[in-house]
């Protein structure tokens, strides 16, 4: 009996086994399958992802091959990570050829040379833009404008993007607009020396004595060659400023010197229009500036102050050091004050004055010899000297 | 005192008149004058002179190659040369006194003035 009860309390605990291990396995496949699932959505992502990848880059393919500039990634070890196909038909290498070579293989070792150090300041981190010419596989010489714009990663540089694009185009324009500049310059001021210089020497009277209305008409002609000759200056002066191509080598400029410098130069206007010109106590200080520009601008200026003050009056010129905050950058500058006791400027005006041909008063190119550019001229020069021009006025 | 012997060398003939009547008024010199630079150089070396004014755009040869031959040849080379110019104003005159010249005029010029700007430039009183 003993032996009985215990067979059957042993079945009965494998049938509890038994119950209890289904009951695991339902549960065990139950997550299996959960995870299945899980495993089957993550498969199902990574094929969409991977297909939108492969379509994304056959429509980078099909951009960037359409283009005509050169598009290129360049790893930090300077070898082709991607390239478009205009590099064939520069290079006359296979597009694909180029992947994985070095630069120092495709471009020639001049133009390597001259590109290696914008490529080491990119791959420290700066975007660059410079102009290069190069040489094509035909031999033909072109000039480029080169991007190149850091892959930065994690806070390291991986590579960078690399656009050349051919601006052999534009730089012929310029070199044509230069020459037309040029020969415009000569001829417009050839014949004008011949007048100019013939009516000073009538006007001497030293070649015989005119009647006073015939002295009265050089006088008009004489004032009307100089009026030309100042207008055909300014604009030629201003076109070539504002083209951008004017190369300044700024040096170290004593402010004195060159505030005693403009007020010799105006001096003799100044007599003219009976005005002292008067220079305030300035600091010995120096700036960086390409001294030639700035004389035309404080004489400029100092024209102004004379044309249009009362006679008798002082025009006075001053010069001081300035700081200023941009971008939370500390910047020191020199800051040229001209003041003088003039009409004043309307308060609707003050905004215009530095534009082409504005002036006050339309009179004033008539009355007072003005070109209507001396303003705008300034203002390229500031401009071009990474400085800033302003007028503070009291109308009347 | 002697009085100075200028050379104007500018291919305009009109140009070439004004500035010999304006430095003759004003000045007692002696104006030769040259229609190229070739003809200039052949009158350099034929006579003795105190400066020359040469105009910077002729054609054939101009007022920079004049310079450069003028230069180039022992018997003119020490002669002063001032260049009268059509050009712009302010970096073109660097380029030229980089290139020897004594003194830069740009045109028009002021002929009532001329000798005392050319005898500002060397020195002359």
């Amino acid at each position: 009996m003993q032996q009985l009860a215990n067979q059957i309390g042993v079945a009965i605990n494998h049938a509890q086994l038994l119950e209890h291990m289904e009951d695991i396995v339902v549960e065990r496949t139950a997550k299996l399958t959960k995870t299945n699932q899980q495993l089957r959505r993550e498969v199902d992502e990574r094929l969409r992802t991977e297909s939108a990848l492969r379509r994304s880059e056959k429509q980078l393919r099909l951009i960037t091959n359409a283009l005509p500039a050169l598009v290129a990634y360049i790893d930090s070890h300077h070898r082709y990570r991607f390239n478009n196909y205009a590099y064939e038909r520069w290079y006359d290498f296979p597009y694909k050829h180029i992947l994985g070579s070095r630069l120092s293989d495709i471009v020639s070792l001049d133009v390597y040379q001259q590109i290696l150090p914008y490529l080491e300041q990119a791959l420290a981190g700066e975007t660059v833009t410079f102009e290069s010419e190069m040489i094509q596989s035909s031999g033909e010489r072109l000039w480029a404008s080169v991007s190149y714009i850091p892959d930065s990663q994690d806070g390291r540089v991986k590579g960078i993007f690399s656009l050349v694009s051919d601006i052999s185009d534009r730089k012929a324009a310029e070199r044509m607009k230069d020459e037309f500049i040029s020969i415009v310059s000569h001829e417009l001021r050839t014949p004008l020396t011949s007048i100019h210089g013939s009516l000073k020497l009538l006007s001497t009277g030293q070649l015989g004595k005119l009647k006073a209305e015939g002295q009265e008409l050089i006088d008009i002609a004489l004032k009307n060659t100089e009026r030309l000759t100042r207008l055909i200056n300014d604009v030629l002066d201003l076109e070539r400023m504002s083209s951008g191509r004017v190369t300044l080598t700024p040096v170290a400029c004593p402010v004195t010197d060159l505030l005693q410098s403009a007020a010799d130069a105006m001096q003799p206007m100044a007599d003219e229009y009976n005005i002292q010109l008067a220079i305030r106590a300035t600091e010995p200080l120096e700036v960086w500036a390409e001294s030639d520009q700035v004389m035309q601008a404080l004489t400029n200026l100092l024209s102004n102050a004379i044309k249009f003050s009362p006679q008798g009056a002082t025009v006075w010129m001053q010069a001081r050091s300035s700081a200023n905050q941009i971008n939370n950058k500390s910047s020191s500058y020199v800051e040229f004050l001209i003041k003088d006791v003039g009409r004043g400027i309307p308060s609707d005006k003050l905004e215009n004055i530095f534009e082409r041909f504005q002036q006050v008063d339309s009179s004033d190119a008539r009355e007072r010899g003005g070109t209507g550019l001396g303003l705008a001229i300034c203002r390229e020069i500031i401009q071009q000297h990474q400085g800033r021009i302003w007028v503070k006025s009291i109308h009347g | 005192m002697l009085s100075k012997q200028i050379l104007m060398i500018d291919d305009e003939s009109d140009i070439q008149t004004v500035a010999r009547i304006g430095l003759t008024i004003m000045s007692d010199w002696q104006v030769l004058t040259a229609s190229s630079g070739k003809e200039g150089i052949a009158q350099a070396k034929s006579h003795k002179l105190d400066a020359i004014l040469l105009d910077v755009m002729m054609p054939d040869m101009d007022g920079i190659a004049t310079l450069k031959a003028l230069k180039a040849d022992s018997s003119t080379q020490s002669i002063p040369i001032i260049f009268l110019t059509a050009k712009s104003r302010a970096l073109n005159r660097k380029e030229l006194y980089a290139l020897g010249a004594q003194g830069v005029i740009h045109k028009p010029f002021d002929p009532t003035t001329l000798a005392s700007q050319i005898a500002g430039f060397l020195g002359w009183n």
